[in-house]
């Protein structure tokens, strides 16, 4: 098994044990919190790959479910006494599948472009409430975990980036497996069938509406668990970052840019959208108004959704389909002399 | 509720301007059955093509006099993003225009702060306009408003009039029932789309211009326009012109309801809400015609 694997992606054995070495050889501790952020960013991809890409259901509200499992986590770890974010984590968890019913069960009913309409007004309205029971929430000014001590997982505090970078590695892994384990299961079979065609789905007896809402609160669970693990990261939630448009967009970015419906795609997009966005940052900040690495973001969704719909990951498809067909040919030639 | 003539003056009002950006992305879905996420950004353009242009005109007159190059600016424009981007995703199912319009909103936005700077800008018009109004039986109506909602109303009856007695506008209207059949019968199909997406993107920009006394325009002022232009559509059904008009004007009272009985700065919030409950109870429109499937 472990064997097969190996031979069908070969460059997945030294990624990985690259990755691991990682933090231990990089010359800076910017590298690896770089890193970090495309854990994540890549972990989010994959959920949003689960009914955006597998279901074809684009979803603008990933913001607002990331927000839910951060917020959740802060607000009992802050008010509730220092309640673990591994305990309060399971809860944010239950409220983005709650709110994830909300949102899905009557849009699911209808076809068409309904759902992303949608997520947009639900996460307006999500982010105009958190701003708006400031006592609650703190408002547009957010919230901040205070100074903690020592090490310590069961409440996710650590003196430096090392033990969050296993974590976030752990996280998407786990997270590949969720998509790979979709894939092969009823569900993914499913997704792929109503993709192709609805009608011709439902007349097998698939129910169309259902599938998608199982697909959609798998994916909304996933983004509350990694805001709980960010929130713990950071220490600090900002309403207008984490559940900003601009957030829902770049998760979406992550998996567009790779390759809508593609397991590895969310990771290619991570690698590719998490350094730019830092790069653009430190560099080009100074020409214009600022924000190039923003218009270059819009400008990638144009550009690939009208060029390459299928994402980067599809060049490594087309390259390799190159090299087969080409060693088929020798082989012909060989057999014919 | 004393208050009350005077909720329903401003909502009215402000919907009328509603109507313009709403009646602009209902053109667009009628005719190419695509949903135009980035409607608000031309709009947002539209703002800032009138800010650029503001100088040019002498001291303290009024914005409206740009109504003819930012009108033919925005609809250039529309012709370029149809041209170089929209067209391609025509007729290829939700997610391809979807996540093109979205690119192309985020894109927009960026691109205005790239070059206009993150700030508010701030016009200079006279105090006349900014804060003039004339009062009727106890109720106040303000200058800007009452002009915007004038000249609105100008154009949707335009539209109305183009639509039904026009060649272009009726070739336009048989492309949107079939586009083989149409084709079949010598109409230019892509003529049609060219023009309905430019006067849509025309639409928003005059729009733009209208509320440039009321609005400061910032780079991502257009968002909450993508989202009313939305609401107002789905209210009145996707692709009903006169639906969309009355979704506009609810949307307006709501609006001004919430800004004035419960908090400003929730009145983004209940027009998302009043969305909602309209896409779970009459997810048709209001006045409830089911969309054909295929």
């Amino acid at each position: 098994m472990a064997l097969k694997i190996i031979k069908k992606y070969p460059l997945l054995l030294p990624a990985l044990l690259l990755v691991i070495v990682l933090p231990w050889v990089s010359p800076s501790a910017y590298i690896v919190r770089v890193f970090i952020e495309i854990f994540f960013f890549a972990a989010m991809g994959n959920a949003w790959n689960i009914i955006g890409g597998f279901g074809r259901q684009t979803s603008w509200a990933s913001a607002t479910f990331f927000s839910v499992g951060a917020y959740t986590s802060v607000l009992l770890f802050v008010k509730g006494g220092g309640i673990s974010p591994w305990i309060s984590a399971i809860l944010g968890m239950a409220i983005a599948a709650l709110l994830a019913l909300i949102i899905g069960l009557p849009c699911f009913r209808l076809r068409g472009v309904f759902f992303s309409i949608a997520t947009i007004a639900c996460a307006t309205i999500f982010r105009q409430l958190l701003i708006y029971f400031e006592g609650f929430t703190g408002g547009s000014l957010g919230l901040t975990l205070g100074v903690r001590m020592g090490d310590s997982l069961w409440n996710l505090n650590f003196l430096n980036d090392i033990p969050f970078y296993y974590i976030a590695l752990i996280w998407m892994i786990v997270s590949v497996g969720i998509v790979i384990f979709i894939e092969r299961n009823k569900l993914g079979y499913y997704l792929r069938a109503i993709c192709e065609d609805q009608d011709a789905a439902e007349a097998l007896g698939i129910r169309s509406s259902r599938v998608k809402l199982l697909a959609f609160v798998i994916s909304c669970i996933m983004l509350a668990f990694t805001g709980t693990l960010y929130a713990f990261k950071v220490g600090f939630i900002d309403p207008n970052v984490v559940a900003s448009h601009d957030m829902s967009i770049r998760v979406g970015i992550v998996a567009i840019l790779g390759g809508m419906g593609t397991k590895w795609g969310p990771i290619i997009g991570a690698l590719i959208s998490v350094p730019l966005l830092e790069i653009s940052n430190a560099y080009l900040q100074n020409i214009g108004g600022g924000g190039l690495g923003w218009v270059v973001y819009g400008l990638i969704i144009v550009l690939v959704v009208l060029f390459r719909p299928k994402g980067l990951i599809s060049i490594w498809d087309d390259v390799m389909e190159k090299i087969k067909a080409k060693k088929a040919r020798q082989l012909d030639k060989g057999g014919t002399v | 509720m004393e208050q009350l003539p005077q909720v329903i003056v401003n909502g009215l009002l402000t919907g009328g301007i509603y109507a313009l950006v709403a009646v602009g992305i209902t053109i667009i879905h009628g005719v190419m059955k695509i949903v135009n996420f980035a409607q608000g950004d031309f709009l947002a353009i539209g703002m800032y093509l009138a800010y650029a242009m503001h100088f040019l005109l002498p001291g303290e007159s009024y914005p409206y006099w740009l109504i003819v190059p930012v009108g033919a600016g925005m609809y250039l424009i529309g012709c370029i993003i149809f041209q170089t981007a929209i067209r391609r995703v025509i007729g290829k199912g939700d997610s391809n225009y979807i996540l093109l319009t979205i690119g192309l909103s985020y894109f927009i936005q960026n691109v205005l702060q790239l070059i206009f700077g993150a700030d508010f800008k701030n016009f200079s018009m006279p105090d006349t306009l900014r804060y003039g109004s004339f009062e009727v039986i106890g109720t106040v109506f303000t200058l800007p408003r009452v002009i915007a909602f004038l000249f609105a109303t100008a154009f949707v009856l335009f539209l109305n009039w183009f639509l039904s007695k026009t060649d272009t506008g009726r070739a336009m209207r048989a492309t949107s029932e079939n586009r083989i059949i149409a084709e079949s019968l010598g109409i230019k199909s892509r003529k049609a789309y060219i023009t309905a997406f430019a006067l849509g993107t025309m639409f928003a920009g005059i729009a733009g211009l209208m509320l440039s006394p009321l609005v400061l325009p910032f780079p991502k002022v257009g968002a909450q326009f993508s989202t009313i232009a939305m609401s107002a559509m789905v209210l009145g059904g996707l692709g009903n012109i006169k639906g969309a008009m009355v979704g506009a004007l609810i949307i307006g009272l709501v609006e001004s309801a919430t800004s004035t009985y419960i908090n400003v700065n929730l009145a983004q919030a209940a027009i998302c809400f009043v969305l909602m409950l309209v896409l779970i109870f009459k997810p048709y429109g209001i006045f409830g015609k089911k969309a054909r499937v295929a």
